[in-house]
């Protein structure tokens, strides 16, 4: 037995039989946990806000959140049963979504009954149907924020059941059910800001029942844990992005348009389709196309008639006999789109070499299917190269339209009938406006970019977002089409919109021009009708696609491309990082390639500094122990240790012993020796000594004098071995475990 | 102190919770998964959970604590049943501040004990860099315990792993059996024959009583007194008186064959075997001796097998001489290698006692030697089999049957009671 220390030391604060109990006492703040999961599913719900408008849904998702979350904490604080919080939560639950939903098919409006269930799927198959149909960000519908609502009372309910049972990891399970809802519907991290509020209140959660520890470590920890999450994933090998399309795929639901911004967005484009062709230009090859505007989005004309014989297609709709045109084919192979229709180009004659059932729809020309996709099909198709004549196009008139393609609905935004008259106004014929309004759109200021309307909220082709595209004028082709669809509809031109893909590059192989089209060739433009022609397609999107021939005019602004033989040059980006709006202009500007070397320069400056960084750490780390020491020399207290210590160090650092039994005077004999003359240091070591052994108003130690020392001690070291005292102090190796000496 | 052997001395471990290997298996098939799916938002949950649970692995040893620990009994050394405050003072050390960690003492015997709660150990200077820590041990049996080492458990923040070190050296608490104040009235002191003794005793207190004799040959020369001489005219050696108590003799049977309950047992230290009955007659002999040598006697205590008891020294040792007599009596343990018995003296005058508890023919016949001619014997019989009694009793000695669950108290009364019939007193 060591029976050495008999004095009995001076309990220090805190110190001593600390007889806390476990912090996990029933009972023991309950209110505040239920208030952490509830604000941790608070956070997770509010990550949706991008796939939904407005705030009224997370409003709603969390207060039936906190009102099962209250219901169980209120009843855990009235009845020590373990049994009845969850059963008493989760009625509660049920009875609230009965009230909020379906409260006059329930007795008492809270007791759901039968009808009260078929309300709820008629309602949830209203929400499923209008998350399918409706693009990101979606309006909520009351059926999607029923399904918010029954997401969140599922998984408070499964939090607090987590909870009771002391398994508060397990929260990560309804959180995560919450979270994978944007991830599911749109790819990319939905939104880097939530996630990180989420994962900081996990942690937090996971802080339950834990034991006190330094506030620091803590803070220090999960600042690492939840940023690493985030940064790390940049180290590891990326994920293969090219199977994520086949997965959620460029596949087009029931309305291309909508998702269109997307799949144009997602990088990594593959090969689409490739075709070759006898026409004379490149061929525009249409999926659907879009009639009816509602205002929030232009949809097809459901409930058309069929035509199931593809070998004879309908004439197509107001051509008239006067119309010159080639007849051409264009053989096509389908690699990787998921959809059913079938790009064709228009006006479609016939198709053969299909496989499966496919039928066509007349007002379009669209073929479709109902079982078979496109996806892997190599057919020919013959149509016709309409070339109408200036003068044919100078007299044409607008008055039979097909029904449906003039309406607009109420409340059209002022600037968009503004903008098209004051641009086709001059104009004398139709399709002299529809000329106006596609150079207006193609020329400066307009700018193409697929991200700028997501950054700035106006993705879509709505009235609204229309209006605020024609004040901004940057988009891309949805907008473009939109607009020009919009505007002609304004001016009295019936229009629609085709979504398909623009001609693609064009390769020379096997002595025949092969055109390659890729997922990113995907394209929205308008068609205009004309009487006696029919619908004519133009390309008010700049930098996109080909304008027709007949779109050309004399006083064309020169930056248009006219000559469609030209390719789109760089179609095909190699890499996600580059900035997807430019990628069918090279820079041209010097200020453009000025900006790109500027980047590039600032990439390699950053990663510079990245690697100073890491190489100046440990210095940085030594510094902050020497101004920590100073530090304590200047306030007093225990200067002489603090000094000696950071004397100690420096020899250390330029790697003589120093071991910690060694008195003051002991070492600086030891040093003068070794340094070949008594200097700074033996001054020191006396200031040392009266400083830890003399009266308490001796003369205080500067931290000028250490530094003299410290100078001395350096300077006596070669220059490798003081650089390796800057970079790699060994003092902090022996800080770091001392016993190794 | 520390015993190499010791199970409890290399236990520093790191070990993920079952939350952390939940964490880490979550986060290996999110990793897992998140390629074939390709999608970046997988990779992030599995980086997270991975950074959880190996982070924690981290952090439990980056801030495993080193400290060292001092251990201190008070009373140093306590009897079975008592109380001893255990006194922990643990040094930081490190070079950082311990966290707040979880303390355990390693305590061979079972003990209502909560873990602790241990404040954060700063560094600076040695009186702050020391926490006191106390509890309280409550042994039931005598013996030598190895008290430690300190346990102290740290689990990260968020609970994914825990490191459990072991702190400091292993002590060795001493537990003596438990000494019953025995009341005057046993069987010797109702013995008749008390003359020799009387004087004896009043010998105890004369330590200047002194007489010369007429000298004789072999006494030595610086023995002589010379101022008597020259008065008697003859050589005069001081007759020093014999101032030796009357003795009292104790036989104890620590032969392992003498006990058919023993069973092997490790909470001692060395494990040794343990039978109830011999714990009997340890108490039993601790008390006894104890009582005979407040009541004057010069104890003796002899053993069947080779000795451990240290005996009671003599009078002018002081009051130690009873407690490394405890002392040595925590650390008695049944022998099974025997040696010769050895022949008792039977010079000196005193009762003998015996307690026994299933002896063979062998030890029993020794017993029966020990005890003086003239002088009173007493047996304290643990379950003995009736043959050997018949012989204890056939040879006069009185004989008192206990049982291991007997209290010392009433075994001493009884052998009073015993005694007073043995003489007809009632």
């Amino acid at each position: 037995m060591a029976l050495t220390e008999v004095r009995t030391a001076p309990r220090a604060a805190g110190v001593g039989p600390a007889r806390r109990g476990s912090r996990l006492r029933p009972g023991e703040g309950r209110w505040a946990q239920a208030l952490l999961v509830a604000a941790a599913l608070a956070a997770a719900l509010a990550g949706l806000h991008v796939t939904l408008q407005g705030l009224s849904w997370w409003f709603v998702g969390t207060a039936y959140a906190a009102s099962v979350l209250l219901a169980a904490a209120l009843t855990r604080s009235l009845v020590r049963s373990a049994f009845w919080p969850p059963i008493v939560s989760l009625a509660a639950g049920v009875a609230l979504l009965t009230l909020g939903y379906a409260a006059d098919t329930a007795l008492l409006g809270i007791i759901p009954t039968p009808a009260t269930l078929a309300r709820f799927g008629t309602l949830v198959n209203s929400g499923v149907t209008s998350i399918v149909e409706q693009r990101v960000p979606a309006t909520p519908e009351l059926g999607i924020v029923l399904l918010i609502a029954v997401l969140m009372v599922v998984c408070a309910w499964a939090a607090d059941l987590a909870l009771a049972t002391r398994h508060p990891a397990l929260i990560a399970a309804p959180l995560a059910a919450i979270l994978v809802v944007p991830m599911a519907i749109k790819p990319g991290l939905a939104d880097a800001f939530w996630y990180l509020v989420t994962a900081a209140l996990y942690l937090a959660v996971l802080r339950i029942g834990r034991r006190r520890d330094s506030r620091r470590v803590v803070l220090v920890t999960g600042g690492i844990l939840v940023l690493g999450s985030l940064l790390l994933p940049y180290a590891l090998p990326g994920v293969d992005a090219r199977d994520a399309p086949r997965v959620s795929g460029l596949r087009t639901g029931l309305n291309p348009l909508i998702s269109l911004g997307d799949d144009l967005r997602r990088g990594d484009p593959m090969l689409a389709l490739s075709y070759t062709t006898s026409a004379q230009e490149p061929v525009y090859l249409r999926l659907t196309t879009l009639e009816t505007f509602t205002g929030e989005t232009w949809g097809p004309i459901v409930g058309s008639a069929q035509g199931g014989d593809l070998t004879r297609f309908p004439a197509p709709t107001g051509l008239g006999g006067a119309t010159p045109y080639d007849e051409a084919t264009v053989d096509v192979t389908v690699s990787d789109v998921i959809t059913n229709w079938l790009p064709a180009p228009y006006p479609t004659t016939s198709v053969t070499g299909l496989t499966g059932e496919w039928f066509w729809e007349p007002d379009g020309l669209t073929v479709r299917s109902v079982e078979t996709g496109a996806r892997g099909q190599r057919y020919q198709a013959s149509f016709l190269e309409l070339a109408p004549t200036s003068a044919q196009l100078a007299v044409a008139t607008s008055r039979d339209a097909p029904a449906g393609t003039l309406e607009l609905p109420d409340g059209v935004p002022e600037i968009i009938p503004q903008t098209a008259h004051a641009v086709a106004d001059g104009a004398a014929s139709s399709y002299d406006k529809a000329l106006a309004l596609q150079t207006y759109l193609r020329s400066e200021p307009f700018e193409y970019s697929e991200q700028a309307p997501v950054d700035e909220g106006f993705d879509g082709s709505g009235m609204d977002a229309l209006a605020v595209f024609l004040d901004r004028k940057v988009g891309y082709c949805v907008h473009y089409a939109s607009a020009m669809a919009v505007m002609a509809r304004e001016l009295g031109i019936p229009s629609r919109i085709a979504v398909g893909f623009q001609p693609g590059d064009r390769q020379f192989a096997d002595g025949s021009n092969v055109y390659s089209v890729s997922t990113d060739d995907l394209h929205a433009w308008p068609e205009l009708y004309f009487d006696g022609i029919g619908w004519l397609r133009f390309e008010p999107t700049p930098g996109r696609g080909a304008v027709p021939d007949y779109g050309t005019q004399p006083v064309d602004d020169p930056n248009t491309p006219q000559d469609e033989s030209s390719p789109t040059p760089s179609a095909l980006p190699t890499s996600a990082t580059d900035a997807r709006g430019d990628r069918d202009e090279t820079p041209q500007t010097p200020e453009q390639l000025a900006a790109q070397q500027g980047a590039s320069a600032l990439v390699s400056l950053g990663v510079l500094a990245a690697v100073l960084l890491v190489a100046l750490t440990p210095a940085g780390f030594r510094a902050a122990v020497r101004r920590g020491r100073i530090r304590r020399i200047r306030q007093g207290g225990d200067a002489a240790a603090a000094a000696w210590e950071e004397v100690r160090d420096t020899a250390r650092d330029v790697g003589w012993s120093a071991p910690e039994s060694e008195t003051p005077r002991t070492f600086a004999a030891r040093i003068a020796a070794e340094l070949g003359a008594e200097g700074a240091i033996g001054a020191f070591r006396g200031h040392v000594e009266a400083n830890a052994y003399g009266r308490p108003d001796a003369a205080a130690l500067s931290p000028a004098e250490l530094a003299a020392v410290r100078r001395e001690i350096l300077r006596s070291a070669d220059l490798r071995t003081r650089l390796r005292a800057f970079l790699l102090p060994p003092s902090l190796l022996y800080r770091w475990r001392p016993d190794d000496r | 102190m520390s015993e190499p052997t010791s199970s409890l001395r290399r236990s520093r471990s790191i070990r993920l919770t079952v939350r952390g290997w939940a964490t880490l298996v979550v986060g290996v098939s999110l990793l897992v998964l998140a390629y074939p799916v390709g999608r970046r938002e997988l990779l992030v949950a599995a980086v997270l959970a991975l950074l959880l649970s190996l982070g924690g692995l981290l952090v439990a040893r980056v801030r495993r604590p080193k400290l060292e620990v001092i251990r201190l009994f008070s009373p140093p050394v306590v009897s079975a049943g008592g109380v001893a405050q255990v006194t922990l003072r643990a040094r930081n050390a490190g070079s950082v501040t311990t966290p707040t960690l979880l303390w355990n003492d390693a305590i061979p015997w079972r003990e209502r004990q909560q873990p602790n709660e241990l404040a954060p150990i700063r560094i600076g200077s040695a009186a702050a860099r020391t926490a006191v820590l106390h509890y309280e041990v409550h042994p039931r049996r005598r013996g030598l315990f190895p008290i430690g080492p300190l346990v102290v458990e740290y689990t990260d923040p968020f609970g994914m792993a825990r490191s459990v070190s072991a702190c400091g050296d292993v002590d060795r608490l001493t537990v003596v059996p438990a000494v019953v104040d025995l009341p005057d009235g046993g069987p010797v002191l109702v013995d008749g024959d008390g003359a020799a003794q009387l004087i004896q005793r009043r010998a105890v207190g004369n330590d200047d009583d002194l007489t010369t004799r007429e000298y004789r040959a072999g006494d030595a020369l610086r023995r002589v007194h010379w101022r008597a001489s020259a008065r008697h005219g003859e050589l005069m050696v001081r007759q020093e008186e014999h101032r030796s108590h009357p003795d009292a003799r104790i036989v104890i049977d620590t032969r392992l064959t003498g006990y058919p309950d023993a069973f092997p047992d490790s909470e001692s230290w060395p494990p040794a075997p343990h039978s109830d009955r011999f714990e009997w007659a340890v108490r039993m002999l601790a008390s006894l001796a104890v009582h005979l040598d407040d009541s004057g006697f010069r104890v003796d205590v002899v053993e069947s097998a080779t000795g451990q008891v240290e005996q009671i020294g003599e009078r002018w040792e002081g009051g130690q001489r009873i407690e490394s007599f405890l002392t040595s009596l925590a650390a008695v343990r049944l022998l099974d290698r025997h040696h010769e018995l050895v022949g008792a003296s039977a010079d000196a005058a005193g009762p003998t006692f015996a307690i026994l508890a299933d002896p063979d023919a062998e030890v029993v016949d020794w017993v029966l030697r020990q005890r003086r001619p003239g002088q009173s014997g007493a047996v304290f019989a643990v379950g003995m089999r009736g043959e050997s009694r018949e012989r204890f009793v056939d040879n006069g000695w009185l004989c008192i049957d206990v049982r291991s669950d007997d209290d010392i108290l009433d075994a001493w009364r009884a052998s009073a009671t015993e005694a007073g019939y043995l003489r007809g007193a009632y």
